[in-house]
């Protein structure tokens, strides 16, 4: 068979162009680390990439809503202890308040527990980082209790607010204040031992230990009122507790995710380095042959 | 004894032409389309003088190339085939990378968009939470915008390559005809038929280079010159006439460019070649990525503008449009007495398709009648009532006037994430709340938050971001069936090219020993002339 000699030439170099072209696409993969340059290598992998990418970034952001609801029920939770701890004291009060040996003490443990009720009116006030109020439900923006000539109001709403921390899961980042702290009564106080919020019972209290009349129904107003907290706080735990189990399952998913797409798009380096030096060769050998086939002429033997 | 010189000068002439023709294939080595040559010896009659028959030596009878028109023509539909593969690979390639791309791909883009959403259902106060999610909003915009500009740069890129490639098949069919014009001119100068062989290859050269831009086939004439056609049958040269290509903007969409030759449309009627490479991929690769992209751009606004206006933003007012996506495409046919206009429909959504559609009216039925054809599939999918306003696959069409044999040409996605917009950029606008006066109410910002998972396209089946992996895929898959045929088109043109050189390739070792050869018989012929003049000198001197 008899071979021109430009194409002979042609399909050596053809040869070394197509090695070369191996050769960088390995080198690509190699830089990139990643078996996949563009989707055509592999275009259900490609969208499979996409697919995975997804689940591990919405999953992050689940996280992120986490840590925000976190944040938030964690204050939530400090707020409560503070308030079960001043309402225990004021109990203690109550009680020596009530003791007839003691009625001297009277105007003192008055002063003391209006103190107390004040900072307890501050813990209902508190604010977040954002500068949120924690217990006024969606009317964030709004102080939720005040206090005006002796009379309280809430005037927060009833709306817990939800975060997203999965994929169909929402959960509670606070509580609202009539809930925590009782809805105060608008009219006529009603008699110890039926009052419900807890800045009434107290101020109650306090009055009618002025008036050295103290009343023990009183003591029941303040245990329900403690109950009702220590209840709210058991659930922010609960809460906690949850987001706890969220964080992990969604730690294990983006991890397996993560796993999973490190097995798609990832490239095998022993597999690689020893296709580069294969192709290395290769590309070598074709110049070498190429120089060597080169030289064979007739002309120069005429 | 004249015979003994005439028959000498004979062969050193045939050893001359001979070794002519050598060194020509010989300086031809490397020239394209050049097929090598040879001196045809023939004896010379001989002479009968009585008791047997002298040779008078001999001559050319003709220089012939070495030509075989099965191969030929096969390495001219190969030449076509591969250079539409190549066009069509390359091209689809761009595409291909554009959309994965970290900077400019969608998927980033439409995440960070979503995270910003969550940041203000997690805060719905924050001031700075809702600045992040206008300006994610307006980042996501620009990357619509951006893709679809990328794709625009790529049609005109495709347009400007589909002009090169008629300017070059007008000019390879001016040449071809000129050729023969020189051809039919040479072959009838001598009474043998001779051929004049450069100037074949000449144009078999240039016949192979316009393969190259469009697929080909020719008929050689009993004078010698070739007719070219094209497409299915549509005549580019017949003798020394040449037609000519043009292209032409399509009359429904300006950016889209039709083939014409002397003024009538052929586009759907060529194949092969860069130019077929480049309509198929404007035809299947980048109008459907344009559309599946626009289907994204118009399907993401559309729904998150319907959740946004049902909240309240941070002053209490109800939530208005966040993005604007600008409403379907349409162009009327020229004849058209009417008119009609579109909008999106959110309700309809879920069937939104990445198609252009027409709607047709025919007057003459009672009552007269609506369709609208799904064009990617071409199925009716609207036969309607008569009424003025149609419900169509996630838009609604409302007709002002319509006359017998309209016909209007609707494109919901094609330009779809071109114009899409942001119209919110006060960040108090945000309505996260779904009341009035609420600050801390983030129930709407939830479920603008929630639709990054919502399965919203092709009847509730997938997300937003599972549609733009669709068009990854669809991109993707195309260039990888584009560069598997193009690689086997690459071993079938090389084998037909392979078969064209090793006949009509030039072999330098072959040229050197024929140039040893003729080398010799030129020395012998003029041996045999030095013999032939002592023989006189001999004769001479006896008279002498």
């Amino acid at each position: 068979m008899r071979i021109s000699t430009s194409w002979a030439q042609q399909t050596s170099v053809n040869s070394m162009l197509d090695q070369q072209s191996r050769l960088n696409q390995t080198q690509l993969q190699m830089n990139a680390q990643k078996k996949i340059l563009t989707p055509s290598d592999d275009p259900a992998a490609a969208s499979r990439i996409i697919d995975l990418n997804q689940s591990i970034k919405q999953t992050e952001q689940y996280q992120s809503n986490n840590d925000t609801a976190r944040q938030r029920l964690t204050l939530e939770d400090t707020v409560l202890q503070s308030a079960t701890d001043i309402l225990q004291q004021i109990n203690e009060l109550s009680i020596q308040g009530l003791s007839d040996t003691n009625s001297a003490a009277r105007p003192t443990i008055a002063a003391e527990m209006t103190g107390l009720n004040q900072q307890l009116l501050g813990l209902a006030n508190t604010k977040n980082a954002n500068g949120e109020y924690l217990f006024s439900g969606f009317k964030s923006t709004t102080q939720p209790f005040t206090q005006n000539a002796g009379a309280y109001s809430y005037v927060g709403d009833t709306n817990q607010r939800s975060i997203q921390i999965g994929e169909t899961w929402q959960i509670a980042d606070g509580d609202y204040g009539s809930n925590v702290f009782g809805m105060p009564t608008s009219g006529a106080l009603p008699a110890p031992g039926s009052i419900p919020n807890i800045f009434e019972v107290i101020d109650k209290f306090v009055t009618d230990l002025r008036a050295n009349t103290p009343n023990s129904a009183s003591l029941a107003d303040i245990s329900s009122v403690l109950n009702n907290i220590v209840t709210v706080r058991s659930s922010v735990g609960t809460r906690l507790n949850t987001l706890d189990n969220q964080q992990a399952f969604n730690t294990d998913h983006v991890l397996n995710t993560k796993t999973a797409l490190s097995a798609t798009e990832d490239l095998d380096y022993v597999e690689a380095i020893s296709r580069f030096n294969q192709q290395t060769l290769a590309l070598q050998a074709s110049q070498q042959a190429f120089a060597q086939v080169k030289k064979l002429s007739l002309f120069n033997y005429l | 004894m004249s015979g003994i010189l005439t028959t000498a000068m004979s062969g050193l002439m045939a050893a001359q032409r001979s070794l002519d023709t050598t060194n020509h294939n010989i300086a031809n080595v490397n020239t394209v389309g050049y097929s090598r040559q040879r001196v045809e010896l023939a004896a010379n009659p001989a002479e009968f003088i009585g008791n047997g028959y002298i040779g008078q030596g001999v001559n050319v009878a003709s220089v012939s190339r070495s030509y075989d028109q099965f191969i030929t023509n096969q390495l001219t539909s190969s030449t076509s085939a591969f250079a539409e593969t190549d066009t069509l690979s390359t091209l689809a390639s761009q595409v291909d990378s554009i959309t994965t791309n970290e900077t400019i791909g969608l998927s980033p883009a439409l995440k960070s968009f979503f995270n910003a959403v969550n940041g203000v259902a997690n805060d719905p106060t924050s001031i700075p939470a809702r600045e992040v999610m206008t300006s994610k909003a307006l980042s996501l915009t620009q990357q619509f915008n951006g893709l679809s500009s990328q794709f625009e740069d790529l049609r005109k890129q495709t347009n400007n390559q589909m002009q090169t490639s008629v300017d070059d098949i007008n000019s390879y069919a001016k040449t071809i005809a000129t050729l023969n014009g020189q051809i039919v001119a040479g072959s009838s100068r001598t009474s043998a038929g001779q051929l004049p062989n450069d100037l074949l290859d000449q144009r078999d050269a240039l016949v192979n280079k316009m393969a190259e831009k469009i697929n080909v086939s020719t008929i050689k004439q009993q004078d010698g010159s070739l007719s070219v056609f094209i497409g299915q049958g549509q005549s580019l040269v017949l003798g020394v006439k040449a037609a000519n290509l043009s292209l032409e903007a399509s009359k429904t969409d300006s950016s889209s460019q039709n083939i014409l030759i002397d003024g009538q449309d052929i586009s759907k009627q060529i194949s092969g070649g860069e130019l077929s490479g480049a309509l198929e991929f404007r035809d299947t690769v980048l109008d459907p990525a344009q559309q599946q992209l626009g289907l994204v751009a118009a399907g993401f606004a559309v729904q998150f503008n319907a959740v946004h206006t049902t909240g309240f933003d941070l002053n209490g007012v109800a939530g208005t449009a966040i993005f604007s996506q600008g409403t379907p495409t349409i162009t009327s046919n020229a004849t058209n007495t009417g008119s009609i206009t579109a909008t999106y429909n959110s309700s309809t959504l879920g069937q939104l398709t990445p198609s252009d559609y027409q709607l047709s009216y025919d007057g003459t039925t009672t009552p007269p009648s609506y369709s609208l054809t799904q064009l990617s599939n071409n199925t009716v999918t609207h036969p309607f009532p008569t009424g003025t306003t149609i419900t169509g696959p996630g838009f609604d069409i409302s007709v002002g006037s319509i006359a017998d044999k309209d016909s209007y040409l609707i494109r919901p996605t094609f330009n779809a994430a071109q114009n899409m917009t942001t119209l919110i950029t006060n960040p108090l606008e945000i309505a996260a709340a779904n009341k009035t006066g609420e600050p801390g109410n983030n129930k709407n910002a939830l479920l603008l938050a929630g639709l990054e998972t919502k399965p919203v396209f092709f009847g509730g089946k997938v997300t937003f971001n599972g549609a733009y992996g669709q068009l990854v895929a669809k991109v993707g898959s195309a260039t990888q069936s584009a560069k598997i045929s193009n690689t086997a088109q690459e071993a079938l043109l090389n084998q037909a090219k392979q078969a064209q050189e090793n006949l009509a390739g030039v072999n330098l070792d072959e040229e050197a020993a024929n140039l040893i050869k003729f080398q010799q018989s030129y020395q012998a012929a003029a041996k045999a002339v030095a013999i032939a003049s002592s023989l006189f000198d001999t004769l001479i001197g006896a008279v002498n």
